[in-house]
């Protein structure tokens, strides 16, 4: 069993009376327990909606979403799935409830009716694993951007997800806070074998994922490893998108006729090539 | 000189458990025509320094004068802040998100009806805005901002600074939150810009690898001071201050250091990735005796007609 399945899922917004949107259209996907899954695509290819809909936020149209095996349109059992999959936003100032830390990590688990001494063991528990346990007894409103959405991944740990979608969580980041969000993103994939899916438009953080989930116009136009995605330039090109900056240069270098390979997504990687080349 | 900044110091929070000296002792001249891009940590003083520019901080010690406005920390005379605005426009981290009227021609006449022109005038400023940042003034002007993309409410935004023809254009994070198609046409946007006038144009960004695209002249504020204030193309020279102060340095810098570490003898002063491509097809030619096609180097990987109006 897989941790998200899609069967033949549709979702449309209606925005007037003739003006139907058809955000996703009939996708199928298995999100595999443990994996990591980047999903990229321009603004308005339906990634977003397909986010929303992996917890539950939006029900499907058509075609159903299974959680752990618990299907999405089951009203009673919706606690469950959001339980199962939480969500971190972009807008880091927009998802602080409480104005001391440990208050704000505890207020998921407080809503759930879990027990004092398992908060607060779930406060530092979740706090540690994305290193912010020395701002506990601190406030929120203090912290860098990066600071406050690894604030945001702890609130949702401490539900205790099996799975941690990031919904172009790093987008309003500088470079250092989207490395911060990444690395602590990677670490509990593969420390605490939390299932991540990642949706972003850097096309650098996709490069580590297992998988690489491509959008465009509500469907999937691309899914496999980032190396092989990354290799379909012309296609991605097409569908308004890009390649990693370090790929592009590779790609340039070949172009001119120099024999490289076009698809080099690692800075390290470009270097020894170069080296053997010059 | 259209700006000059002397002395300038400011403090957050004076007397408060709060207090933090965000800039200190700054001094500065931007030219006219200058290309600017400043970066810096978050905190390190930039967005601080940019708000003296048009008057939305008041002076606390020493005295900025933009134009023909003088502005001190004397309580009198007033400076002319509408003369000051008129002459900086500047564009917001996300800036779509002060659209607020119910038609894009009504949104970017907002400024220029406020600096109190004709009818006549507005309207042709606000078709020759919306033109400029590449969207068909036809189809788009009567359409809300609100269905719109992000790129294009993005561009919309812009269009509505542009309109009150400033002589100084800030722009604060102009392509952050964008897709990578939303970022490149807003790059190329900046450039045409900056081709289409002459006016002087400042660009914050958190990129290093962006700014090294466009700016001819890069300060990098760290600490409320400013780190160093060079021509962009010397920036190979300070690589090792920039990691001290935990900058990043543009990929092309780091990729010829690696490379000369590994004994290539690439050029010193590459600090695009144009100058890196030029050298390693440079060395390339050189050593193996071939000429090579370098249409690439100069290739964009989107291609933008800001002269058609795109439209979409």
């Amino acid at each position: 069993m897989g941790a998200i399945e899609l069967e033949n899922v549709s979702f449309s917004y209606v925005l007037g009376e003739k003006q139907i949107i058809k955000a996703v259209k009939n996708i199928s996907l298995n999100i595999e327990e443990g994996s990591f899954v980047a999903i990229v695509g321009h603004n308005g290819s339906g990634k977003s909606t397909l986010a929303k809909l992996f917890n539950g936020l939006l029900i499907p149209d058509k075609g159903t979403v299974k959680v752990f095996g618990i299907d999405t349109k089951e009203e009673k059992r919706i606690f469950d799935v959001r339980k199962s999959v939480g969500m971190v936003f972009q807008n880091p100032d927009n998802q602080m409830v409480a104005s001391v830390i440990e208050d704000d990590i505890a207020f998921g688990p407080e809503n759930l009716g879990v027990e004092r001494e398992e908060i607060i063991k779930r406060v530092d528990w979740a706090l540690s694993k994305v290193g912010m346990l020395e701002h506990k007894k601190g406030t929120p409103f203090k912290l860098s951007g990066g600071q406050k959405q690894r604030l945001a991944i702890a609130g949702v740990l401490a539900i205790k997800p099996k799975v941690l979608v990031l919904d172009e969580s790093t987008a309003m980041l500088d470079p250092q806070g989207r490395a911060e969000v990444m690395k602590v993103a990677h670490e509990l994939n593969k420390e605490s074998g939390i299932t991540v899916i990642a949706i972003t438009h850097y096309m650098e953080e996709a490069l580590d994922a297992d998988r690489l989930i491509v959008m465009n116009d509500g469907e999937i136009v691309e899914d496999g490893a980032p190396k092989d995605v990354f290799s379909k330039y012309e296609k991605l090109n097409s569908i308004k998108l890009s390649v990693p900056l370090v790929t592009q240069i590779s790609r340039k270098i070949n172009q001119m006729g120099i024999t490289i390979d076009p698809t080099i997504m690692k800075k390290e990687e470009l270097v020894n090539s170069l080296c053997q080349l010059l | 000189m259209s700006i000059v900044v002397k002395n300038l110091s400011y403090t957050y929070g004076v007397d408060s458990p709060y207090e933090k000296k965000a800039l200190n002792n700054i001094n500065l001249t931007i030219n006219e025509g200058d290309f600017l891009g400043i970066i810096g940590h978050t905190g390190s003083g930039k967005s601080t320094f940019i708000q003296h520019i048009n008057g939305l901080i008041k002076v606390q010690e020493g005295e900025i004068q933009v134009f023909d406005v003088k502005l001190t920390n004397a309580k009198k005379p007033k400076p002319d802040l509408r003369a000051l605005r008129n002459n900086v426009g500047m564009v917001f981290q996300y800036p779509e998100y002060q659209l607020f009227e119910d038609t894009v021609f009504k949104d970017v006449a907002f400024g220029p009806k406020n600096q109190g022109l004709s009818t006549e005038e507005i309207a042709q400023r606000v078709e020759e805005a919306i033109n400029l940042v590449g969207l068909d003034y036809e189809t788009i002007k009567d359409r809300a901002p609100f269905e719109l993309s992000g790129g294009q409410k993005r561009r919309v935004a812009i269009a509505g600074i542009i309109a009150m023809k400033p002589k100084v254009l800030i722009l604060d994070e102009p392509t952050a939150g964008l897709d990578p198609y939303g970022k490149e046409q807003i790059l190329a946007l900046i450039s045409h810009l900056k081709e289409k006038s002459s006016s002087t144009i400042i660009v914050i960004s958190h990129d290093i690898d962006e700014i090294t695209r466009f700016a001819t002249r890069l300060i990098v504020f760290n600490d409320g001071e400013i780190a160093f204030d060079i021509p962009m193309k010397e920036l190979f020279k300070h690589r090792e201050e920039l990691v001290k102060m935990g900058l990043d340095i543009p990929l092309a810098v780091q990729i010829a250091n690696s490379l000369r570490e590994k004994g290539v003898a690439v050029s010193d002063d590459v600090v695009t990735i144009q100058d890196l491509l030029r050298e390693v097809v440079r060395i390339y030619e050189e050593k193996n005796g071939v000429t090579l096609d370098k249409r690439a180097i100069d290739k964009s990987e989107f291609e933008f007609d800001f002269e058609g109006g795109q439209g979409e």
